[in-house]
Order: structure tokens, then C-alpha cells, then sequence
């Protein structure tokens, strides 16, 4: 703990115990008593969060570790007040629901990722971390269907995971320091990698991150919302406090960035090409985590502020299509924008966002990282930032919603999302455009002082140019980037197939050698008991009966040989 | 279904596509004309201080990721959509041995 940070004694009413207390009234309450409450309770979360000074709560000692439940300053505070905003918006869009269990869930894993947030000890923090993991799971399977089964599974081993891989190195780490307080990681010990690699993970950074756009397309349509805004940003909100400046972290988030870039390039269904951009987008904060400079950070932590917003609209507005219409796919869908006009144009808030189009959110907070690139004269990150850039447009702005809503009809004529959901990505897509109008108020939340303008006539020039000849570029190839009846494999592969194909291989390898060694085990025996029934058997020489003069003369022999050993021995 | 007032600007947008890209590339025209008549005022990678850099780059990212990626996906990644989908049947994902034994694949 630094020592600037005060002890404030007296009540700390940790957001998240009464968030999860809230959760498991849920299900006690009926009807649209119900939905009131689920709506009172998001917002009484938010005036929570709020109202949370800086400081240090809710410490103390178990078993010789200084446990800290609530270290808030600006870094934790800004992912708590965007937490408590998404809760919020994800509250309200899932209001039709009904469905206790993702009531209560959803809830509870909101709290964990609050939680994680204010965790200012990594024990506090790896209770929380598994809490997400097991509350998440469940938007999944409630999908109930196969594959939002087998994918729930896969889901929480990955995570599991995970959690195993940051309980070990925070053994490790109490165990060479005796302490397990959580702030920037200094030595680069197993510890350091054992806890980076479980962060990682929970972000979706490649070769780990597949799955993401493995789980969250087959989440209930709800549940994606949740789960599109929690996981990874409690990630990469870990990642910005523990490990700021390390050096591989740029590359690793530049390649992530280009990675959701192709993969959303080959993706058919929205939802998935959506995850797909949820690791690229990641990609530019673990970029701006690895550069760990002041703008860095703090355009790391704007980005997953604007991130979790944006991205709720355009998972809301895919929910809402596949909510009305029961497809998801590009190919099975086009046409659908005079019925569904609203949810477009939420939409393309969203997508705007995401793009970074000025006067939307996205623009004041990417640029931020990529502008930290070029302080740094980091001109390959650079580029290649913006190249991802180019291609997040080409993706949710252009191609997503063009064989969507626009293209060739596909005869549905859906009604319009119902009211909630509306209204959660009208609220969403408020703050998409006030905070790309207003930037000072996102920037007043930053961990490090903003001297920082977006609106430059650089960042403007190159960005609108950027944007709009990408625009014709997609217009140009227009024939090439419709969606197509085709599956991608990512690095799940190797635990979806040639995990279970060795497995086959090698069951099957031991079953045929197994059996040929019973096979031939058993002709040995055979050929024994041949030669043995040779010998004794009948007609053998020894099985055959012999007369009984030449037996008498046999015991003769040996009672006069036993007689001998006795009177001479 | 009914089409609200929003669906039909949206629907008179469609139908005057044409006439909007067109608008639409005169923007863009004077966009990058305006480039050329003021610069953009940073200087720290060379391209920067260029008119219009954006413009190329923008295009020529759009080229590259739509070749790459799908050259890469018919290359390495694409699979039938029914590639998994023994997983949600386990009892052929683990299947009858006897079975297995007599399938070439």
C-alpha cells in the first residue's frame, strides 16, 4: 500500500456483498415487482459506486495475510463506475427474461468483476476471479442448447484454468515475499509469469483467447451482454495495475489486434464476428499496458471504459436481430432495416464507436494508445494499430451491418427489438456519443492526469481518411466479404480436435495391442498345454500307466535310495 | 409488418443510394484536397506530414486484410459448419469402439 492512501476507518459497504445479497432476493420476488427490483438494485449499484472515495477499506488479517477488500483509486474506481453503468444497461435489456438462474447470475458476476476491481490483494482477488468464472457460466448453458453446453464446458476448464495458474503464483509469490499484496509485479520470477499467464488468459490474448468467440456467441442473448462487457476488462484491468511496461505485451496486443481482425474477416455468424472484435479491440489495451507510459495506461483504461459501452450496443443490437428473427448468421440474414429501423441506427451508434469516427467514443480513447505509439516512436506498432483500426470498420461498421440489416433481402420482416432492449442500447449509445462529444468527462476518471487532445487536426485528418477510404475499399470488394457457409478454426482446435483424435489414436493403439497380446499370449498357452498333454497326457511318456511290476520296482528303488539318506545322513 | 417513419428515410436513403455515394466521394474528394491545402501538423513518422497518407492507407489496409485473411482461411482455417458438431452428441464424439476401428479418418 502506498502511503498517500489513507485508512478510512468506519462503514465500508462493499458494492459487491450487496450486489450478490441483492442477486439472491432476486428470485424470491415475482412479476414486474421483479423487474423493478432488478432495475432499483443496478441503480443503487451505480450510486455506490460513485460515491466510493479514494482510500482503503475493509482490511484485515487472516492467517498472517493483510487481506484489503477495497482498495479504490482512480485506476480501480474507473472500472467500477463503467462495471456499474453496464450492469445497468444489461439489467434493463434483459427484462423481458424470465429466468431466475441468469437473474441471479448475472448479477453475481457483476459483483465478482466489481469485485476484482476493488480487490486491492491478490487472495481477495482470486476469490473473486473464480466467482466470475462460475457466475458466467451459467449465461451460457441456460442458452440450452448443445453446443452452448459443450461450449459452457469448455468455458469454465479454460477458466479453471486460469485460476489454477494465479492461485499458484500468488503461493509462490507469499512464499518468497510473505506478502500478497497486489501492485505492480517487480521481479520477473515463475511467480511473475504464473500470475501473467492467468491474466492473459481471462483476456483473450492469443495463442489463449479462443475461448472467447468459442463461449460467448452461443450465450444467451442477455448473457453476451454481461459477459462481452466483464471478463476480458477485469483482465485488462489487472493487467494495466500488475504488470505496466512489460516490454512483450505490445507485441502481443498488436498481433491480438490484427488477430480478431482476420478471423472477423472469415467469420458467418454476427455474434462471433463480434467476439472476434472484442479480442482485437483488447489487443490495443494490452498494447497500451506493454508501452506502460502514463498516456498508455490511460488510454488502456479509456478504452476499456468506451470498449464496454460500444461493444454492449453492437452485441445488443445482434441480440436484438436474433432475438426477432432466431437467425444469427450473415448469410441467412439482409433486409431487415425498414423493420427493424431503430435497432440499425442504435447499431451504427455502436459501430461508429468502435470504428473510432469522431464524435464517438471509440475516437477518444484509441487514438489515445495509438497516439502513445507514436510518442514513443513506435512506428510498426503504429501502423499496424491503425491497420486494425481500418479493419474493426471494414468488420462491425461496414460488412456486419450491411449483410445484416441492408443487402439482399432475405424475406424476413421481423417487428422492431421490443422496449427494454431499446431503451438499454439507447442509454449505451447516450454515452457512445457523449463521451466522444465530451471526452473530459471520460478523461476525468483516468489513473494519471489527461493532457491529452483527440480532436487535433492530425488525429482528424488521418482517422476520417482512414475510415472513409476503408469505406470504399469495402465497396470496391464488396463481392468477397459476404459471409460464407464455412466454420474457422482457432487455436481451440487443439483441445476440440487433436486432443480427443490423440486420445482415439492412442485408446485405439493400446486396445490393438492389447489384443494381439491376448492373442498371442493365448496361443503360448496353447502351445504349452500342447506339450505339456504330450508329455503327460495319454500316450505320453510320463501320463501313460505303467504295469505294476515296473511300479513295485520303482518304489523299491527310491524307499531303498530314502533309506540310504537316512543311515548316512 | 408496418415500416415507422424512421424505416422509410432509411428506406429513401436506399433507394437514393446512388446519389449518396456520390456525395459521399465528393466529401471525400475535398477531404483529402483540404489535406493538401493544410497539413496535418505532426511530423513524428515521415507519412505523417504527407497529404492525404490516410487516404492510402486506409485502402490499401482494406486490400490487405480482405487477401490475407481469406487467403489464410481457404489456406489453413475454413472448415465445413458441421466440423464440431459431433461435440454435441457424445456419444459419437466418444463413440462405439467397434465403429471407430472399421472408419478410415
Amino acid at each position: 500500500m502506498t502511503e498517500t492512501m489513507t485508512l478510512s476507518s468506519g462503514m465500508w459497504l462493499h458494492p459487491s456483498l450487496v450486489m450478490i445479497f441483492g442477486a439472491l432476493l432476486t428470485p424470491l420476488i415475482r412479476g414486474n415487482a421483479q423487474k423493478f427490483f432488478r432495475v432499483a438494485l443496478a441503480l443503487l449499484v451505480i450510486y455506490i459506486a460513485f460515491s466510493i472515495e479514494h482510500g482503503i477499506y475493509g482490511q484485515f488479517n487472516v492467517a498472517g495475510m493483510d487481506i484489503v477488500t477495497g482498495r479504490a483509486d482512480k485506476l480501480s474506481l474507473a472500472f467500477v463506475y463503467v462495471f456499474s453503468l453496464i450492469t445497468l444497461i444489461a439489467t434493463i435489456y434483459s427484462l423481458h427474461v424470465k429466468d431466475n438462474i441468469q437473474h441471479v447470475t448475472s448479477m453475481i458476476y457483476a459483483a465478482a468483476a466489481i469485485g476484482v476491481a476493488l480487490a486491492g490483494d491478490l487472495m481477495t482477488l482470486y476469490v473473486f476471479w473464480e466467482m466470475m468464472m462460475l457466475a458466467s457460466v451459467w449465461l451460457i448453458w441456460r442458452r440450452a442448447t448443445p453446443t452452448a453446453y459443450t461450449s459452457g464446458y469448455r468455458y469454465i476448464l479454460v477458466h479453471a484454468v486460469s485460476g489454477v495458474l494465479l492461485l499458484a503464483g500468488i503461493v509462490i509469490m507469499y512464499g518468497e515475499t510473505g506478502s500478497i499484496a497486489f501492485e505492480q509485479m517487480q521481479t520477473q520470477n515463475l511467480a511473475f509469469y504464473l500470475i501473467l499467464i492467468g491474466f492473459l488468459i481471462n483476456a483473450a490474448v492469443p495463442p489463449f483467447g479462443a475461448w472467447l468467440p468459442d463461449a460467448y456467441p452461443e450465450a444467451t442473448i442477455t448473457g453476451a451482454i454481461f459477459l462481452s462487457a466483464l471478463t476480458t476488462k477485469t483482465a485488462v484491468y489487472t493487467l494495466i495495475r500488475g504488470f505496466p511496461g512489460t516490454d512483450f505485451l505490445i507485441w502481443m496486443g498488436v498481433i491480438m489486434a490484427l488477430w480478431g481482425v482476420v478471423y472477423a474477416v472469415l467469420a458467418n455468424d454476427i455474434r462471433r464476428l463480434l467476439a472476434y472484435h472484442i479480442i482485437s479491440q483488447v489487443g490495443y489495451m494490452v498494447a497500451g499496458v506493454g508501452m506502460g507510459t502514463a498516456i498508455a495506461l490511460n488510454g488502456a483504461t479509456a478504452h476499456a471504459f468506451t470498449h464496454i459501452l460500444y461493444k454492449s450496443v453492437l452485441f445488443m443490437g445482434a441480440g436484438a436481430v436474433l432475438h426477432m428473427t432466431g437467425k444469427s448468421k450473415l448469410t441467412e440474414l439482409g433486409g431487415i432495416y425498414k423493420y427493424m429501423p431503430l435497432t440499425f441506427v442504435l447499431y451504427m451508434v455502436g459501430a461508429f464507436s468502435i470504428s473510432a469516427f469522431p464524435l464517438f467514443s471509440g475516437f477518444v480513447s484509441k487514438t489515445m494508445v495509438v497516439e502513445a505509439a507514436a510518442v514513443d516512436h513506435r512506428a510498426w506498432v503504429w501502423l499496424l494499430l491503425s491497420m486494425a483500426s481500418a479493419g474493426t470498420f471494414l468488420h462491425t461498421g461496414l460488412k456486419l451491418p450491411y449483410f445484416t440489416f441492408l443487402g439482399k433481402d432475405s424475406g424476413l420482416k421481423p417487428k422492431e427489438a421490443p422496449w427494454n432492449m431499446l431503451l438499454a442500447m439507447g442509454i449505451a449509445a447516450f454515452f457512445c456519443i457523449f463521451i466522444g462529444v465530451y471526452p473530459a468527462w471520460l478523461y476525468s476518471f483516468m489513473p494519471a492526469p489527461v493532457n491529452y487532445n483527440a480532436y487535433s487536426a492530425g488525429h482528424l485528418f488521418w482517422e476520417i481518411q482512414l475510415l472513409l477510404f476503408t469505406g470504399l475499399g469495402f465497396f470496391l470488394m464488396i463481392k468477397q466479404l459476404g459471409g460464407e457457409r464455412k466454420l474457422s478454426v482457432d487455436t481451440d482446435w487443439i483441445y476440440r480436435k487433436a486432443g480427443p483424435g490423440l486420445v482415439y489414436k492412442v485408446a485405439d493403439h493400446v486396445r490393438q495391442t492389447w489384443r494381439s497380446f491376448i492373442g498371442a499370449s493365448l496361443g503360448m498357452i496353447g502351445a504349452i498345454i500342447r506339450s505339456l498333454r504330450g508329455d503327460f497326457g495319454r500316450g505320453g511318456v510320463l501320463g501313460d500307466t505303467w504295469s505294476i511290476g515296473a511300479t513295485t520296482i520303482w518304489i523299491a528303488l527310491f524307499l531303498g535310495l530314502f533309506g540310504a539318506f537316512v543311515v548316512f545322513f | 409488418m408496418k415500416v415507422n417513419k424512421l424505416g422509410q428515410l432509411l428506406e429513401w436513403m436506399v433507394n437514393n443510394s446512388k446519389t449518396l455515394s456520390r456525395v459521399m466521394l465528393v466529401i471525400m474528394a475535398g477531404l483529402v484536397i483540404t489535406n493538401f491545402i493544410f497539413p496535418a501538423g505532426y511530423d513524428r513518422f515521415f507519412w505523417e506530414s504527407l497529404p492525404a497518407a490516410g487516404a492510402i492507407y486506409g485502402i490499401f489496409s482494406c486490400f490487405v486484410i480482405v487477401v490475407v485473411s481469406k487467403f489464410l482461411g481457404y489456406k489453413f482455417l475454413y472448415r465445413k459448419e458441421d466440423y464440431y458438431d459431433n461435440e454435441s452428441r457424445p456419444n459419437e464424439l466418444i463413440g462405439n469402439p467397434a465403429d471407430r476401428e472399421n472408419r478410415n479418418d
